[in-house]
Parts: C-alpha cells; structure tokens; sequence
C-alpha cells in the first residue's frame, strides 16, 4: 500500500507539472520555443533547491514529499518537446537557431539546479 | 485552454511519469545516467511518430500523447541533475559524453519517429 502511494505521489506530480507547462505554453507564443526554455530551467532550479533541502524531510511523509516533487519536476520539464523544437528550428530557421537553443537550454539550465543547490544550502539552516 | 485538453495533457503527463519511474530502475546500461538517456530518445521516437501524424490525430490524442506522456516521460531536470553530478565528480568529458549522446540521439530519434510514421502510413493506406 505504501509503495503504491509513493507512485501516486509521483504521478500526481508529473500530471500537475505537465498541466503546468501546457498552460505555459498556451500563454507564451513566439516562433523561438521559450516556453519549453523557461519550464525546463524552472524545472532544474526547483530540483536543485529540493535535492538540498529535502534530504532533510524524514519518516514517510518526507518520502511521498520528495516523490511528488520529483514527479512534478519531471512532468514540468520535457527533454522530447525540446529536442522536437532543436529539429523544428533548424528546419524552419537555421542550424544556428537549433544550436543557440541547444546552448541556451544546456547552459541556464546547469546554472538553475547549482543555484537552487547553492541558494537553499547557504540560507536554510540545517 | 479547455478541460478536456488540460484533463488530457494531465493524465498523459501522470502516466508518463510513472511509466519513467517503473522502467528506468529496469535498465541497466552500466551507468546510472543512461537510463534517463533511454526513456528520453523513446520519448523523441514517440512524438516525431506523434507529430508527423498531428493533421490526422484528433487534437486531444495529441495533447495526452505528445504534450502529456512524451512530456512526463521525458525529463530534462533528471537529465541536469545526472550531468551535474557527473561535472562536480570532475567526469568532464562522461558529462560533456552525456549530454552530446542526449541531445545527438533524441534529436536523431525524432527525425526516425517521423519517417516511421510516415512509412507505416503508406503502408497502411496501400500501394
């Protein structure tokens, strides 16, 4: 029953996520795919800031805590739409449009999860 | 934005995601990492397949498959956070590996997704 509650929570995550990046990209239209840029470094900023602080959360509600935020990150960032929009923009843009893409979601993205690392672990107190 | 489009984007992205955390523990490639890899070019498979047939597809078929389940089951923060950890262990070149492989492969998988798709098409409509 346990292990079966941990999976919904992770479920119940990545729906939640998913429903939060679609309406993001409802919101957000513009031939460059920002929108799937911003869930993605969102996604990795929350990630990192959990990776510090929720190893801290004990007992098992810490655990479905940790799952629903895994799923949510999850289901928040998408690596099929962004390498779909690589494809996209080096076929309707240029090559260079696909690799700024590339850079851009590699780069920020790296540099959101050391930050939400570094921000929670320097100014949460243990 | 409709119900029945955020109910689809929704459960797609619920069943995805589980589907990840079931199969990736299953795949053992000999690094922690290429299990996400894995799960991520399925996923560029499955939606160039779903996007080269988007005008044929009903709408929401698009939005449980494509947006919802090749979203949840992919996953760019895990990707991050496996080539992070690789970067501050001093595995430049597994990270920088890692990534490239992601990237080059999910890209590639796409482009196969689509010309699948495409042929299983033809062959279905007939000569």
């Amino acid at each position: 029953m346990s292990a079966l509650l941990l999976h919904l929570a992770f479920a119940l995550g990545g729906g939640i996520g998913a429903v939060a990046r679609h309406a993001l990209t409802l919101l957000v239209t513009n031939r460059f795919p920002f929108s799937t840029l911003v869930v993605n470094v969102a996604g990795c900023l929350i990630l990192g800031a959990a990776s510090a602080f929720l190893p801290r959360l004990t007992g098992f509600e810490g655990e479905e805590i940790r799952r629903l935020v895994a799923g949510f990150c999850g289901g928040l960032t998408t690596f099929s739409s962004f390498a779909y929009q690589s494809l996209d923009l080096h076929r309707s843009a240029t090559i260079y449009h696909a690799a700024t893409n590339i850079v851009l979601s590699l780069v920020l993205c790296l540099a959101a999860f050391w930050s939400g690392h570094a921000l929670v672990a320097a100014l949460v107190p243990a | 934005m409709s119900w029945p489009a955020l109910l689809a984007v929704f459960v797609g992205g619920a069943v995805g995601s589980l589907a990840r955390e079931l199969l990736a523990p299953m795949v053992d490639l000999g690094r922690p990492w290429m299990a996400t890899l894995a799960v991520n070019i399925l996923a560029c498979l499955l939606i160039g397949w779903l996007y080269a047939l988007r005008d044929a597809l009903h709408r929401h078929l698009i939005h449980f498959g494509a947006v919802g389940f090749c979203g949840g089951f992919s996953t760019f923060s895990h990707f991050v956070l496996e080539i992070e950890g690789l970067l501050l262990g001093g595995a430049w070149l597994e990270a920088a590996a890692a990534a490239a492989l992601a990237i080059g492969l999910g890209i590639a998988a796409a482009v196969l997704g689509e010309r699948l798709a495409v042929a299983y098409a033809r062959r279905r409509q007939g000569p």
